[in-house]
């Protein structure tokens, strides 16, 4: 062992502070601008998220403004002396709380079409918007506490009428249901014989293109015709069609939608409505057939803006803007009665009528040309109670449908609101074709089928363009899903 | 009741006072009784009273909620009948062994990929004057929620077709180079997969770099000090100085993001759903259990996310100890 050492004592600091140096004073000034920067991202965080949450709670307008919508102030007084006029001498009071899968500023149009009846009523309407509103209200219903309403497809109604028990609409406000929408309309909300449920949108699906540029078969054509001509142009080195499948949660909807359309104008909407129901098995020679008739555009290069790839990786959002590009990048898409509304909105210069405009898709077979796919959502209660009532019969009223026909967002299937209500040409167009007495609804599974085999179906369509040989594999897939091995 | 639990100010009122009254008068109670009680008893029972209210706690939160999942593991899909080993079956066969492929390219590439540039941020912003400066940007994506990172870095990846105005920021840059295609990084198996990693190694660096930022700060001074007086360079001082006295913060990172990596959910579900050959177990549970709902399937995921995750985890504890220790 060496010698110990010295212990070390610990003295008092004498030697003075030093000076301010031109480092010091360059460290402060960092810190300084470091504090300033925190802050002030922390305060743009915290606008950030106040206004998201804004958004999501579809409260981003007051009085008729909503969703960049201003309405008629003569529409709305109209809503809300409805609104009293349902009231009559019941006190209502406190809120509701609904569930549906537009956001942003269509939660904000929305929350802004329920104003009228908060105004009359003093009912509050809480309504939460989500792109994923299947599993978020599946999962509200699988902890017991489901919102008092919601809003989606027939079919998911279906399935949850076979656990829990819907409000019976029929059972009280059969008369307006009745004079307000078609027995078509009533039937596809329907369970049984009674109706459960109310459309605020009707969206049907249509041929969208430019007339200005739009060069294939017009109204009365074939689908064989559609299917030449667009051989013609992949010859001729144009892409005829944008069809965008990229909708982030909801890869491969719109082809769903697109493949359901061609199957119904071919094989009719009885057949259609089995497959929606899960009667005719999706391995079926007809369904194999319609994913074939659409893959035979879809999944080829020559054909979509982009090319296959191109089209599964392009936003539903901005996927349809070519038809108004300028050098256009495609001349048609196949999609619902708001693809006008999303070009209209992200694309410049579009004047609907002039060089944005809709029209059936022709038939394969030309019995069926008039039978007519559609893609809308159902608003239907848990809860039974005076306010739930009140309110579903101020959506279905023919004043609350008028208000939201005027937001020219969506049609609507009250067969009394005036195609004149739509300022917009295309919207008049299809309120005047697709809600006339010639018109055959047909529900496919994308409306009738459970939460499970629509997104497995959409995740097939993505397979399948993917990869065309996978089409058996796809479709048992999707079956096993209606099976639910 | 369900109105209640549904008030955002009922659950504050419940949260902020009724439980902690309700604590307060138990152990209050508790108390009283054990003082009359006295003695040798009292002093054995009293710990174990106290822990009665987080005991409580942990088997409701904890304790079932893990026992349901793995009885349910065993059933069918809607939890009526027994199901054998069936859902563990699925998990390992058919379309799951891609599924579990993703997952381990996750497991591998990202903590490695996260591990790498936290070392560089960590080292080299030790070394500069602006390292706060630097290291608040590094740690700001932190912020930012998963969910909306990946709505950030979707926008990024987006994909025009050749011609036509490159949208996404990668491609806008990318087909400035002569003779390029804008590319569909989402979209293209196997870059996508590294793309979604990406997004994760930019949401986990600034955590990283935090804990590996501090065990560099930690080493002693007069060790580097005395490397350099021997000679040695920078790399040599790294490697022979700093790593060794870091490996306990390495191994904690390592295994905090390969516990990541194995749930990884947000960013596959809002970048690409699982298309495209990225989807990733804890997705496909989420379909299983609220889009199938199978919960027999879902429930097994769960296990085996679990039975994974356990050996990482008590890795990840004991180093944090001896890190404590130390």
């Amino acid at each position: 062992m060496g010698p110990s050492l010295p212990r070390v004592r610990r003295t008092p600091r004498t030697t003075p502070k030093p000076p301010k140096t031109a480092r010091t004073r360059k460290t402060r000034q960092t810190r300084k601008i470091t504090a300033a920067l925190a802050l002030s991202l922390a305060a743009a965080l915290s606008v950030a998220g106040c206004a998201s949450e804004q958004q999501a709670a579809g409260t981003g307008g007051n009085g008729g403004n909503g969703g960049g919508v201003t309405f008629d102030p003569k529409l709305v007084a109209a809503a809300e002396a409805k609104a009293k006029e349902i009231m009559g001498n019941q006190k209502l009071s406190g809120s509701l709380s609904i569930m549906g899968d537009n956001s942003g500023s269509e939660a904000a149009l929305l929350q802004s079409f329920y104003q009228p009846f908060t105004q009359a009523t003093g009912v509050k309407v809480n309504y939460t918007g989500s792109g994923d509103n299947l599993n978020v209200v599946q999962s509200r219903v699988a902890a017991g506490n489901p919102p008092d309403l919601v809003t989606t497809a027939p079919g998911v109604m279906h399935q949850y009428a076979q656990t829990h028990t819907l409000l019976n609409l029929s059972s009280f406000m059969s008369d307006e249901l009745n004079q307000n929408f078609t027995p078509s309309v009533n039937a596809t909300a329907s369970i049984g014989n009674a109706v459960y449920g109310v459309y605020q949108g009707f969206n049907n699906m249509e041929l969208w293109y430019n007339p200005q540029t739009y060069t294939g078969p017009k109204a009365g054509a074939s689908w064989q015709d559609v299917q030449n001509w667009t051989a013609q142009q992949g010859k001729a080195g144009k892409t005829a069609w944008c069809n965008a499948q990229g909708g982030g949660t909801s890869n491969g909807y719109p082809g769903e939608l697109f493949i359901e359309a061609l199957f119904a104008k071919k094989y009719g909407a009885a057949l259609t409505e089995q497959w929606g129901e899960g009667k005719l098995p999706w391995t079926s020679p007809q369904v194999k057939d319609a994913f074939q008739m659409f893959g035979a555009i879809a999944a080829n290069d020559s054909y979509v803006n982009g090319g296959v790839q191109g089209s599964l990786s392009q936003d539903t959002g901005t996927g349809s803007d070519g038809l108004v590009a300028s050098p256009p990048t495609c001349q048609a898409v196949v999609w619902g009665s708001w693809t006008g509304g999303l070009i209209s909105g992200s694309a410049k210069g579009v004047t609907p009528g002039q060089n944005l405009a809709s029209m059936q898709i022709p038939a394969s077979n030309p019995q069926y040309a008039t039978t007519e796919t559609y893609s809308s959502e159902v608003t239907y209660a848990f809860k039974d109670s005076p306010e739930t009532r009140a309110f579903l019969q101020y959506i279905a009223s023919d004043e609350a449908q008028t208000l939201l026909a005027s937001a020219n967002h969506w049609p609507v299937s009250d067969k009394n609101v005036p195609a004149s209500t739509y300022t917009d040409p295309n919207l008049q167009n299809i309120a005047k074709t697709y809600f006339g007495p010639d018109i055959q609804l047909a529900a496919g599974p994308a409306l009738l089928s459970k939460t499970a085999v629509v997104t497995g179906a959409a995740k097939g369509v993505v397979s399948y363009l993917e990869n065309p040989s996978s089409l058996d594999t796809v479709l048992q897939g999707i079956q096993d899903l209606q099976d639910g091995k | 009741m369900n109105a209640m639990m549904t008030s955002v100010p009922a659950l504050i009122a419940i949260g902020a006072v009724v439980i902690p009254l309700l604590v307060y008068a138990l152990l209050g109670v508790g108390e009283r009784m054990l003082q009359l009680v006295g003695g040798r008893a009292a002093r054995y029972i009293r710990p174990w009273f106290w822990l009665i209210v987080p005991l409580g706690l942990m088997a409701v939160v904890l304790v079932y909620p893990m026992a349901e999942t793995v009885i349910s593991a065993f059933r069918d899909a809607q939890g009526r009948s027994w199901a054998g080993g069936t859902n563990f079956g699925w998990a390992f066969s058919g379309e799951m062994l891609g599924i579990l492929g993703n997952n381990l390219i996750w497991l591998i590439v990202f903590p490695l990929g996260t591990l790498l540039l936290a070392v560089i941020v960590a080292v080299l912003f030790d070394k500069v004057r602006y390292e706060r400066f630097a290291m608040t940007l590094v740690v700001l994506p932190t912020a930012i929620s998963f969910a909306a990172g990946s709505i950030i870095w979707r926008q990024i990846y987006e994909y025009q077709p050749a011609g036509s105005a490159q949208t996404g920021l990668l491609n806008a840059l990318w087909t400035l180079i002569p003779g390029t295609k804008p590319l569909a990084w989402l979209q293209t198996p196997t870059i996508n997969n590294f793309c979604l990693i990406f997004v994760g190694v930019w949401s986990s660096l600034g955590v990283a770099a935090l804990i590996l930022s501090a065990a560099v700060k930690a080493v002693p001074a007069e060790l580097v000090e005395a490397a350099r007086l021997d000679g040695a360079g920078e790399w040599r001082v790294f490697r022979s100085v700093t790593l060794p006295h870091i490996g306990g913060a390495v191994l904690v990172v390592i295994t905090t993001e390969m516990i990541f990596a194995l749930k990884i959910f947000d960013i596959i579900y809002v970048m690409t759903n699982g298309n495209f050959g990225t989807n990733t177990i804890a997705n496909r549970m989420y379909f299983e259990l609220f889009s199938s709902q199978n919960l027999g399937r879902a429930s097994a995921i769960a296990v085996v996310l679990l039975v994974v995750a356990i050996p990482i985890m008590i890795i990840n504890i004991r180093q944090f100890r001896a890190e404590r220790i130390r």
